[in-house]
């Protein structure tokens, strides 16, 4: 059963199609890849996915249910959690409130529980409390708990988002690029963690540039170019796939 | 480590409360404690705009409009339904924080100058409403004979009590899941909502928090001048709270606190420079603003990573309106 | 209602109407160099207005030398504004936020200062053909309505050669559409960002001048007239020239239409509740002009 299936969804901005009937799906349980050259219209669908836009046609459907038309916040509250191409954390606060803000959609308390500091807001303050330093573990960023997000290499930063995303306990996250701008060991860290974000039971939704990442995680493989799907299947299968290297090499580039 | 820090700011608010306790106990002029009075009603707008616009970033020049609408109300439930000043003291707030939802909704979708602007104009609005029905709010000779709650003394360790709350509160809100919320929208709103916060109804919540204190700060107002006038609810009045929250630090609220009171007592400390006091305080901002950068006020620089907001047609990008193909 | 008072409140309305067109050209310009929304200009205009005063009714100079140098110090005052103020601020990457609260503190500075040196009272001159009412056939008119009229309608035709034949106002057309292939044409961003300064702060000295015999000067009508300007900017399209012109125009008739047909006590209200509305519903204006964020 697909966890997220898009059906020929469309966006238009004005005279320009960013994305353009394309279909896919990912399983629970998966990861599949998003690939395609740059100002393909990954990043759009992605957008569009997570309702920061609204299509211009065709639908989305998350968990069985239709999300096209829903905002940002509803869509995460379903279970869609998502990371930014350009990092987009409260850079003036720590990682353990980034992190924290992950846990939104979750908190019971109200205002006059903020204003009295109930028990109940005490207790639910020290579950999330505990599940921020649980996840600083699993992303291995327990020594910048309190550290200022600015002031964290650009790599980790990329890492915050992701367990800031993982805080909200999505089904299904949606990474931008994670990859880009780390540095080889950061790379494998990344790898790693990936893995285990999937043994967990999430499924990913991988845009990434990084072939070799690609090839090493995904189950799956979308290929888009000016908005439109050109290929899809395993990361063997694409690498094969004319239409993919054209993409990539331009007509009378060499094959792979 | 976390706790500590509460602990050192809970501090400084308690020990600022401490002094203002103590002070006129020790028996002071008439004219500081008059002093003491407005610093500490102007310490509730002042709150007002360290939520709105520390926490939530929503730059308001129409906190004046709101302090108006609390004390008119809590004057016009007195004087003209008749009702006692104690459920004038509630409802004007409350009615403050309604009347809020008519510039919360329209400015929930603006940012920058378009709020800015929407502010203003809210402020202005009201200003001119009281002007012009002189039955109900007395227009320009003002609202008379406004019964108080307490006086002297009294009213001003109530005003205390209920300062010392509100900054309290403002505290804890800051440091919650709301403050939090109301920080993410600050910082990056497409973050914030796509992190399961619903904006919209946040932001109205900011607006809501800080008109109904605003109002409380009306209320005050009132309770301590005895009669209303709209002279003095005017865009001087919003810009001299945006003076107190900007080298309050923001979203400090002790620091507000203290400049609340620092700048209330300007005019007795330049005693001679009296009329031209509101010229200083613009001149203070200024110089605040314009080196910023230099003074290293981190909350200033707010670190805008994405691109100056430079119309589309001058990017020089081919596809203005395509978002991918932007700066 | 005859045609006569029809015509007449054209007038009055198409009047003010280019008068707030001037204000909201400045804001525009400026905007158009800078984005940034200068909201100082209504009370630029009052100093204007003041500085005016101050040379022609106080110190007796003639009106046409008064005018120049009017418009010649309030263009220094904006020159100087730029440079030391907006342009370091602007070029330093200061939040926009914080500069618009650097406007605002300029607005309280101007307004303050002007309460200082001219006082609280409402002051008023008037243009070189008088106060005496004027026939023109069946309508009587004021005569400044036809001085500020002619004067504005010049300056807006000066302007528009201005823009599209000299080299200046093509290289200023030029930066704001494209900074990055104006700078590698030689162009300097720097001056041109003044010179735009001084042009807009010219434009609202003129505003300043004309408004003088319609409406007394006092120090805090700055706020009131830059709302007005920027409802005419909101309502004609931010950055367009025409639109500024047009949104002016709409503003000026849509208040004295309203202030005689229904009451005059709420002829603010009534355009501040247009700004509102064009805020909320139609923030880019008749003209577009958009400005959208990568996500």
């Amino acid at each position: 059963m697909s966890l997220l299936t898009t059906t020929q969804l469309t966006k238009r901005f004005g005279g320009i199609v960013a994305v353009n009937e394309v279909d896919l799906s990912v399983g629970a349980g998966q990861i599949c890849g998003l690939i395609g050259p740059n100002g393909s219209g990954k990043t759009t669908l992605v957008n569009v996915i997570t309702g920061i836009y609204k299509p211009t046609a065709g639908t989305v459907s998350f968990d069985g249910q239709p999300i096209h038309n829903r905002p940002p916040h509803e869509i995460c509250t379903l279970g869609v959690g998502r990371t930014f191409q350009n990092i987009r954390l409260l850079l003036t606060l720590s990682v353990f409130d980034n992190i924290r803000l992950g846990a939104h959609i979750h908190t019971r308390a109200n205002l006059w529980d903020v204003l009295f500091q109930t028990g109940k807001l005490r207790r639910e303050e020290k579950e999330f409390s505990d599940r921020i330093d649980e996840l600083l573990e699993f992303t291995g960023l327990f020594q910048y708990r309190n550290e200022l997000a600015k002031n964290l290499p650009y790599g980790r930063q990329k890492v915050v988002e992701i367990a800031r995303a993982l805080m909200a306990r999505p089904k299904l996250l949606l990474l931008d690029e994670p990859a880009a701008g780390l540095n080889g060991s950061e790379k494998g860290n990344l790898m790693t963690l990936l893995r285990k974000i999937r043994e967990s039971g999430v499924s990913i939704l991988l845009i990434e540039h990084e072939m070799a990442m690609v090839e090493a995680l995904s189950d799956h493989v979308f290929v888009l170019n000016y908005g439109r799907k050109i290929s899809q299947g395993t990361f063997a299968e694409i690498k094969k796939d004319s239409a993919v290297v054209e993409a990539y090499l331009g007509t009378g580039g060499s094959h792979a | 480590m976390a706790r500590l820090a509460y602990l050192k700011r809970i501090g400084a608010t308690q020990v600022i409360f401490l002094i203002l306790l103590l002070v006129p106990l020790s028996g002071i002029p008439s004219y500081q404690f008059y002093i003491l009075e407005r610093g500490l009603q102007n310490v509730l707008v002042v709150l007002s705009l360290v939520i709105l616009l520390g926490f939530t970033g929503q730059l308001s020049l129409g906190q004046a409009g709101l302090v108006a609408v609390g004390a008119y109300s809590y004057g016009i439930l007195c004087v003209n339904f008749g009702l006692s000043p104690w459920i004038g003291l509630v409802a004007a707030p409350l009615i403050t924080g309604l009347v809020s939802l008519a510039l919360g909704f329209p400015s929930f979708k603006l940012t920058g100058p378009f709020l800015v602007v929407n502010t203003i104009a809210f402020s202005e609005i009201v200003r001119i409403l009281i002007l012009n029905n002189e039955r109900v709010t007395g227009g320009p000779f003002g609202l008379n004979g406004i019964p108080t709650i307490a006086t002297g003394l009294k009213l001003y360790y109530f005003m205390l009590v209920v300062a010392y709350l509100a900054a309290v509160g403002t505290l804890r809100l800051g440091r919650s899941h709301i403050g939090l919320a109301f920080k993410a929208i600050r910082e990056d709103e497409v973050a914030a909502e796509s992190m399961g916060v619903h904006v919209r109804n946040f932001k109205l919540l900011a607006f809501v928090i800080s008109a109904v204190l605003a109002g409380i700060s009306g209320v005050f107002f009132a309770n301590m001048a005895g009669y209303l006038n709209p002279d003095s609810f005017t865009f001087n009045e919003s810009s001299t709270y945006l003076l107190m929250v900007v080298l309050g630090g923001m979203s400090n609220v002790a620091g507000s606190i203290l400049s609340s009171f620092a700048v209330t007592s300007l005019p007795e400390a330049l005693r001679f420079m009296a009329r031209s006091r509101m010229v200083v305080y613009a001149i203070i901002l200024l110089l605040t603003v314009r080196y910023s950068k230099v003074l290293e006020i981190e909350n200033f620089k707010r670190l805008y990573r994405r691109f100056r907001p430079v119309p589309a047609a001058a990017t020089g990008s081919p596809s203005a309106d395509h978002p991918e193909g932007k700066l | 209602m005859g045609f006569d008072t029809i015509l007449q409140i054209l007038i009055q309305g198409l009047n003010m109407g280019l008068i707030y067109a001037l204000a909201a050209l400045g804001i525009s310009l400026i905007w158009n160099a800078t984005g940034l929304f200068n909201f100082a200009q209504g009370d630029l205009l009052t100093m204007g207005g003041f500085v005016m005063l101050s040379m022609f009714a106080k110190w007796s100079l003639p009106y046409p030398l008064a005018f120049l140098l009017t418009v010649v110090v309030m263009g220094l005052v904006g020159y100087l504004l730029s440079q030391g103020f907006f342009f370091p601020m602007f070029s330093q990457g200061i939040h926009p936020d914080i500069i618009i609260i650097g406007t605002i503190s300029l607005i309280v500075l101007v307004q303050n200062g002007i309460l200082l040196t001219w006082g609280p009272h409402p002051q008023r001159f008037s243009t070189p053909l008088g106060d005496s009412p004027v026939h023109l056939g069946k309508i009587i008119i004021m005569p400044y309505y036809l001085w500020n009229i002619a004067i504005a309608v010049v300056l807006v035709i000066a302007l528009q050669m201005f823009f599209k034949k000299s080299i200046i106002g093509i290289a200023m057309r030029a930066v704001a559409q494209r900074p990055v292939a104006a700078s590698l044409m030689g162009v300097r961003t720097n001056q041109l960002v003044a010179l735009t300064f001084l042009l807009a702060t010219g434009l609202a000295a003129v505003a300043g001048i004309l408004i003088a015999p319609i409406i007394p000067l006092t120090p805090e009508m700055g706020s009131i007239v830059a709302l007005k300007a920027f409802a005419a900017v909101l309502i004609g399209g931010l950055g367009s020239f025409a639109g500024a012109l047009l949104g002016g125009v709409i503003i000026g008739v849509a208040e004295v239409v309203f202030a005689t047909v229904v009451v005059p006590t709420y002829k603010d209200v009534f355009i501040f509740v247009i700004l509102i509305a064009f805020l909320l519903f139609r923030p880019r204006g008749i003209f577009s002009s958009e400005i959208s964020e990568k996500v």
